[in-house]
């Protein structure tokens, strides 16, 4: 393939993200998904060659040295894989540079604490896309991980604060929407305890009149009994524990038939799993999720269906953009900021509070964020993650990793 | 109705989060530079009467700004506002630069962090130099070079001013070095009496400062000085080659240079790796809508003339206010500055439609010569010229591989 007395380019397309570790090396094709692993020290001093900055991308070659082992049968691969090219340097004289994937994030936080003459506060509101505001934490039930599910996804809670019911002003949740208006807020979840019995809670509907396509209530499937309070401005999400009251159950799918719902299961084993199969096919249910829920004793259950494996990173092919959100900030909590009665804003339950909306701007609480960072740019920078080859495939530390107290919910491990 | 490219809220949004505020504090001047934009070779100016701006007229500015910074349309926790003040030569109206000061010092805007910046010659820089560095004031210095090189700046009798600016910022180096090392900076007009490399070895050994470095602005030139500005012309990419060590002068400008500002917009438009900030980065680049590289009215600055006219930057005609402001009011229409901007960007539209440098052109509308009836716009580029501009960039990083990672982790743009 290659005449060994001829000088050859090869080159890395810029396509190609490259995660070089101190004995391994990935090479992933952000078109094609493909990839290439290698542990052996030639290769891996050839993809440190085309990292060079000096280099660009591309390196020049002999003939003879790409015919050998292990370069032949690497740069064959790469090839065929299209993460880049070998070309003759008699028809292709100069260097075929490229421009090497080199994030470029013009208000990247630590940039701008560095510059002089910039903050970080620089048109930050366009970082709040979702606000998740408590208006009162009365509830009649007693789900029996109620002190859990809203710590690991979005949910209703009663037990927020020992001081129960608590309850948010509407005037502060006026004051709130007076700050947004001309944000990017796509979502307002709104959630209690048992929402439907807020004290103001007829008057939402005039007050979020300017909001209705992006107002989400959040409401027990068991609080919509002699609850009829329902209207087709918002969707409705509706958290689904277990044991589910199947009278209840009835109801509440009667009462939104006609209304946009989605459905939120909260399971903590596989037979819960299960009984929610069941439903959703019974019932026809197409608008759901289901939220897996750690108890503290049901790790085995996480560590066989919730644990990330190889096979489930690479079922979703990433573009090169993707990779650097990964590196950048967490896709799970960036953006969404969390108000509970008392007025603390979390940008994550697990962390201490970042302020008081009744004496901090919601502009002043996302830039303590940006700064502070305890939630929308946690990424996988840490031990072990950040030994792993697919460190930025997978997908951002979530709150699981938090109840759990494990960093990487994983069976992977490249290291 | 023609197509809405920007709306009236659009620019109230600009406003809001308006970045930088200059006031042509007066259009007197102590010098008179042969190649002043308000001299002898431009008849796009409005007359110079050695008038003072309205001190009632601007304090109202203010107010009415500070309203919307305070509002709910303003995005920012915290940013720059740099007033600026600008001439004539701004240190002839002292009274109203200490009075804008002082009213800024004692505003409640507490999302906003107040900078203050002014272009002079230096003349008088050694009565104020104490009140400057005090105030913290990012100073731009207009001079040309050397003596020689600086020989189109005479005062009224035509005497070379060199002397006197040359010892007053000295002095001020003297006075306050810290001062001087983090906040002066030079400004340099390239023509036919000096050249990139002696204004580059000027500064750099007296001061050891890189200059911004700017070429006679070419629009606006009377027919019958077209000659004389021609000969007094010169073109800073060819200024630089001439000099034998013209790439090290480069890289050490650096932003300053023109090659690398070109190499920098292209790899902002083309590389695909640069996000303006984190929810780009999270939902992807958007497309540009807008034709023309002109700035959305105030989405860099607002200019106010000594004649209290509202312009959208120093750099364009006056024929082209947006606005006015008095001591009793701000004239600024929204709508009818969108419906002004929205007409201009459709006469270009089938131009744009059609131009290959569509995503990286920096060509301001107002810059364009018959822009009321059929402007042309004279950066267009087919497939053809667009080729050569990209091989030209390219060419660049395969000289400079390593500058191409200098300008991607270390460039900020705001």
């Amino acid at each position: 393939m290659f005449e060994k007395d001829r000088n050859y380019w090869l080159y890395i397309s810029p396509h190609v993200y490259c995660n070089l570790k101190e004995r391994k090396a990935l090479l992933y094709n952000t078109h094609t998904g493909e990839r290439i692993e290698s542990a052996d020290d030639k290769i891996l001093s050839l993809l440190h060659l085309l990292h060079e900055k000096k280099n660009l991308g591309a390196i020049e070659c002999r003939g003879d040295l790409l015919e050998q082992e292990p370069y032949y049968s690497f740069v064959t691969k790469f090839c065929e894989k299209g993460m880049g090219n070998v070309v003759d340097k008699e028809k292709m004289p100069e260097r075929p540079i490229q421009l090497m994937p080199v994030l470029n994030l013009q208000r990247d936080v630590e940039k701008l604490q560095k510059e002089r003459d910039r903050h970080t506060g620089e048109e930050i509101l366009h970082y709040l896309l979702e606000l998740n505001v408590y208006l009162y934490t009365s509830c009649e039930q007693h789900c029996p991980f109620c002190n859990d599910y809203f710590r690991q996804s979005l949910c209703c809670t009663a037990k927020h604060s020992a001081q129960s019911p608590e309850t948010l002003d509407i005037s502060t949740l006026q004051n709130i929407l007076l700050q947004i208006r001309y944000g990017a807020v796509g979502k307002i979840n709104l959630l209690g305890g048992n929402i439907l019995e807020y004290p103001c809670y007829k008057k939402l509907l005039t007050l979020l009149a300017d909001f209705k396509d992006r107002v989400r209530i959040w409401n027990h499937y068991a609080n919509f009994i002699d609850n009829q309070i329902v209207t087709s401005d918002f969707l409705y999400e509706v958290p689904v524990t277990f044991p589910v009251d199947k009278n209840t159950w009835k109801y509440c799918i009667t009462l939104l038939k006609e209304t946009k719902v989605r459905y939120h299961f909260f399971i903590t084993r596989v037979e819960e799993y299960e009984e929610t199969s069941v439903l959703i096919e019974e019932y026809g249910i197409s608008n759901f999720a289901i939220h897996p829920v750690y108890t503290g004793a049901n790790h085995p259950f996480f560590e066989e269906y919730v644990y990330t494996c190889c096979e489930d990173i690479f079922r979703a092919k990433f573009s090169f953009r993707q990779l650097f959100v990964h590196q950048k900030l967490n896709t799970r909590f960036f953006g969404s900021l969390t108000i509970f009665p008392d007025g603390n804003v979390h940008a994550d339950t697990h962390n201490p509070a970042l302020g008081n909306i009744s004496t901090d701007t919601l502009l002043d609480i996302i830039n303590k964020e940006m700064l502070r960072n305890t939630a929308w740019r946690k990424i996988r920078d840490e031990k072990p993650c950040s030994d792993c080859l697919y460190q930025y495939l997978c997908p951002s530390p979530s709150n699981y990793e938090l109840a759990i107290g494990k960093p990487n919910l994983c069976h992977v491990i490249k290291s | 109705m023609g197509k809405e490219y920007i709306s009236a809220e659009d620019i109230k949004y600009h406003l809001s989060n308006l970045k930088q505020l200059t006031f042509e504090v007066t259009d007197a001047c102590n010098l008179n530079c042969k190649y002043c934009a308000y001299g002898e070779f431009y008849n796009d100016y409005d007359h110079r009467k050695n008038k003072k701006i309205s001190l009632p007229a601007a304090l109202k500015l203010i107010d009415y700004l500070v309203e919307l910074w305070n509002s709910a349309q303003n995005v920012s926790a915290n940013r720059n506002v740099y007033v600026g003040f600008y001439g004539g030569e701004p240190l002839l109206n002292m009274p109203f630069i200490k009075s804008i000061v002082d009213y800024i010092d004692n505003l409640h805007c507490p999302h906003r962090t107040f900078i203050y910046t002014m272009t002079t010659n230096a003349l008088l820089l050694g009565r104020y130099m104490d009140y400057l560095a005090n105030h913290d004031f990012n100073l731009l210095i207009s001079l040309d070079g050397d003596e020689y090189n600086t020989s189109y700046r005479v005062n009224k009798s035509n005497e070379s001013a060199y002397p006197l600016i040359i010892k007053n910022v000295d002095a001020l180096k003297e006075k306050y070095p810290g001062y001087f090392m983090e906040k002066v900076n030079f400004n340099a007009v390239l023509h036919n009496r000096n050249s990139i490399n002696e204004i580059y070895e000027f500064f750099k050994t007296r001061y050891n400062k890189i200059p911004s470095i700017g070429e006679l602005n070419n629009m606006g030139i009377r027919p019958d000085k077209e000659d004389l500005f021609q000969r007094t012309y010169r073109n800073s990419r060819e200024s630089l080659r001439q000099s034998e060590n013209y790439e090290a002068i480069e890289q050490d400008m650096f932003m300053k240079s023109g090659t690398y500002q070109s190499a920098t917009t292209f790899l902002h438009r083309y590389s695909g790796h640069v996000y303006h900030d984190y929810t780009e980065l999270l939902f992807g680049q958007k497309e540009k809508t807008i034709p023309t590289g002109t700035c959305i009215p105030f989405g860099k600055k607002m200019f106010v003339t000594v004649n209290s006219k509202i312009l959208p930057c120093e750099k364009i005609g006056q024929q082209y206010a947006l606005g006015s402001v008095s001591k009793t009011s701000v004239e600024l229409d929204f709508q009818a500055i969108a419906d002004k901007y929205n007409a201009y960007y459709a006469k270009l539209e089938r131009q744009c439609s059609k131009c290959r440098r569509y995503n990286s052109c920096l060509q301001c509308i107002f810059n364009l010569n018959n822009l009321n009836e059929t402007p042309v716009c004279y950066g267009f580029m087919d497939e053809k010229r667009f080729h050569a501009y990209q091989a030209g960039q390219i060419d660049f990083l395969r000289k400079h591989p390593e500058e191409y990672y200098r300008i991607m982790e270390k460039v900020t743009v705001e």
